[in-house]
C-alpha cells in the first residue's frame, strides 16, 4: 500500500467500503498504522482553513468581563496575606531543593560505593572503565569496590541510560531488584527497573544485549531499536520492534514526555521527576491517559495542563499534590 | 522558533479580553477543523473547540509568551479529543471502531508534536489576512505591524515601551470595531441582495 492510497483515504476520496477495509487492515499492521498517523497529522495541520467564518467573526464573546474586574479587586485584597505566605513557603522550598542538588551522594556501603539520586534531580557519572551512566530521579547504582578491568558488575534500582565502553573479554553485568540481569559488551541502552513499578523496560539503541532471568537462567537476546517489557507479576515479556527510541530517552535530554500514557504511570513519573508525593482521590482518574511534551515546565504548569485537558484538578501543599476529578 | 515575546500571547496571559477575543476568532474554525478531522462529528468538534479555548482563557497564567501558544491550545484540544474518542466510541456512528482506534493512535503519535510545533502565531495572523476580503485587510495589517515586538516598535518609532503598549491596545480596539462594521455592512448587503431577488 503506498502513500498516495493512504492519502486518498485521509482525504475521503474513496468509497465507504474501501474506507472500512483500510481501517480494518491497519488495525493489525503497526507499520501501516504509524504511516497513517504520520500522514493524517501532517495533512490535517497542513490544511487548516485559516479563514474564520462570518459567524465566528460576529460572535460576541466577552469572557465574564465585568465579573473578572470585580473579582480581581476582591481577590487582590483577600490574597495579600496568602501571597505573603506563598512567598515565604516558596523561598523555604527553594532552599530545600538547593540542598537536593548536592545529593548525588557516593557513600561507601560495605562492599562498594552507592551512587544515589534523589527524586526531582538527575545525574551523570563515569565509571573507571569509562562507561557513562545517566541516572534518572529516584535511582541508585551500586558499584562494588573491585570494579575494574576484570569485574564489571553493578546493581541498578531505578532508571538509567547506559553507554557502555566496549570490552569483549569482560562483559558488563547489571543486576536489578527483581532478579533479572543484563549482560552486555559495548552498547547503548535505557533501562528502567524501579522497584515500585509493575514492569521493567529496556530499550536498546546500539549493539546487542542479553537479558537473563536469574531463576531459570533463561536468556532473551535483544536487538537494536527493540524494546522489551517484562511484567514483574506474570514474568511475561513483551517485545516491540517499532518503538520510537526518542521517547525512552527523552528524560536524559531533560524532557518529560507522555504519549497516551496511563495515569498510573503519569503519577509515578511525576513523583520522581519533581520530587513530589501524589495522592489520588478518585479511582476514576486512573481511567485517563495523558499526552504532552514538557521541556522545562514547572510542576504547576504540568498539573495545570493536565487539569484543563482532562478535568483532573489538583491541590498543592508543599511537595504534596492531591488529584481529584473536578466536578464540571 | 524566534524569541519574540509574542505580544498577543502576552496580552492574553495578562487577561486582556480583546486580545483573547481576537485569538478566539482567528483560531476557532481552525480548532474545529482540527478536532473534526479525527472525530468526524462537527457539533462535537465545535464543543471541544470552545471548551479548549475557554480552558486556555481560564488558565491563562500557564501561557508562556516565549513558547508556542498555538501548540498549547492544540495540545489541550488533542487531549480532549482523545478522551472523547475513548468515552464516546459507541455514539460516534459516522466512523468505524477501527477508524476511531486509528485516530486515537494518530492523536497520540509523536509525529503530531512536531506538526504542532510548526504552528506559528505570526503565521495564523498572516494567513488569515491573506484570506480576508480587501476592505478589512488594511486595518489588520496595521495591527500586525504593532503586533510584532513591543521593543522593536519602540525602537523603530523612538517611543517608550508603555507608549507602544498603549498603541497596541488602541489598534486592537480599532481592529475589533472595524471587523464589526465590515460584517454589519456585509450582512446588510446580503439582506439587500436577498430582498431584491425576492421581488
Amino acid at each position: 500500500m503506498d502513500q498516495e492510497y493512504i492519502l486518498r483515504i485521509i482525504k475521503g476520496e474513496c468509497s465507504p467500503d474501501e474506507r472500512e477495509k483500510f481501517f480494518e487492515q491497519i488495525s493489525s499492521d503497526k507499520i501501516l498504522m504509524q504511516e497513517y498517523a504520520r500522514l493524517k497529522n501532517k495533512h490535517i495541520i497542513a490544511t487548516l482553513p485559516y479563514s474564520p467564518s462570518v459567524k465566528t467573526l460576529l460572535s460576541n464573546r466577552k469572557p465574564k468581563r465585568q465579573l473578572i474586574h470585580v473579582l480581581t479587586k476582591i481577590a487582590a485584597v483577600l490574597f495579600i496575606p496568602l501571597f505573603l505566605w506563598l512567598v515565604y513557603d516558596l523561598s523555604y522550598q527553594r532552599k530545600s531543593t538547593d540542598s537536593n542538588f548536592k545529593t548525588i551522594t557516593s557513600y561507601v556501603a560495605g562492599t562498594g560505593v552507592r551512587y544515589k539520586v534523589n527524586t526531582g534531580i538527575k545525574a551523570m557519572l563515569t565509571l573507571p572503565d569509562s562507561s557513562k551512566i545517566w541516572l534518572n530521579s529516584g535511582s541508585y547504582l551500586d558499584v562494588p569496590k573491585d570494579f575494574g578491568k576484570n569485574n564489571r558488575k553493578v546493581y541498578l534500582s531505578g532508571e538509567g541510560y547506559f553507554d557502555i565502553e566496549s570490552d569483549k573479554t569482560s562483559p558488563f553485568i547489571i543486576s536489578t531488584p527483581k532478579s533479572i540481569s543484563i549482560r552486555v559488551t559495548g552498547t547503548e541502552f535505557n533501562l528502567s527497573c524501579y522497584e515500585n513499578d509493575n514492569n521493567m523496560k529496556l530499550t536498546l539503541l546500539k549493539g546487542s544485549l542479553e537479558l537473563i532471568r536469574e531463576k531459570n537462567n533463561e536468556i532473551i537476546t535483544v536487538k537494536p531499536y527493540e524494546e522489551v517489557i517484562i511484567n514483574y507479576q506474570t514474568l511475561e515479556s513483551k517485545r516491540d520492534t517499532t518503538i520510537d527510541t526518542k521517547y525512552a530517552i527523552a528524560w536524559k535530554e531533560g524532557n518529560l514526555r507522555f504519549v497516551d500514557t496511563p495515569m498510573t504511570e503519569v503519577v509515578r513519573k511525576m513523583e520522581r521527576w519533581f520530587g513530589i508525593q501524589v495522592t489520588v482521590d478518585d479511582p476514576a482518574i486512573y481511567k485517563h491517559t495523558f499526552t504532552a511534551d514538557f521541556e522545562s515546565e514547572s510542576v504547576t504548569q504540568v498539573l495545570n495542563l493536565l487539569e484543563i485537558s482532562t478535568n483532573i484538578s489538583h491541590e498543592i501543599k508543599g511537595n504534596r499534590v492531591r488529584l481529584s476529578m473536578s466536578s464540571k | 522558533m524566534k524569541k519574540n515575546p509574542n505580544i498577543l500571547a502576552e496580552k492574553i496571559k495578562m487577561g486582556d479580553v480583546e486580545s483573547f477575543e481576537l485569538f478566539f476568532k482567528l483560531e476557532f474554525d481552525n480548532i474545529v477543523y482540527f478536532v473534526n478531522g479525527y472525530l468526524h462529528d462537527p457539533d462535537l468538534a465545535k464543543d471541544i473547540a470552545q471548551e479548549s479555548l475557554l480552558a486556555l482563557w481560564e488558565k491563562r497564567e500557564i501561557i508562556d509568551p516565549e513558547k508556542n501558544i498555538r501548540a498549547l491550545l492544540y495540545t489541550i484540544a488533542r487531549n480532549k479529543s482523545i478522551n472523547e474518542l475513548k468515552t464516546r466510541s459507541s455514539s460516534l456512528n459516522s466512523i468505524s471502531l477501527n477508524e476511531i482506534n486509528a485516530n486515537i493512535y494518530a492523536l497520540s503519535d509523536d509525529s503530531l508534536n512536531a506538526e504542532l510545533e510548526t504552528l506559528d502565531l505570526k503565521d495564523l495572523i498572516d494567513r488569515t489576512i491573506e484570506n480576508l476580503p480587501d476592505s478589512v485587510r488594511g486595518s489588520f495589517i496595521m495591527s500586525r505591524r504593532f503586533g510584532m515586538t513591543n521593543k522593536e516598535i519602540a525602537k523603530a518609532k523612538n517611543m517608550s515601551l508603555t507608549g507602544v503598549e498603549y498603541h497596541m491596545k488602541i489598534s486592537l480596539n480599532i481592529l475589533r470595531k472595524k471587523l464589526k462594521e465590515y460584517l454589519i455592512f456585509f450582512l446588510g448587503w446580503i439582506l439587500l441582495f436577498l430582498y431584491y431577488n425576492q421581488t
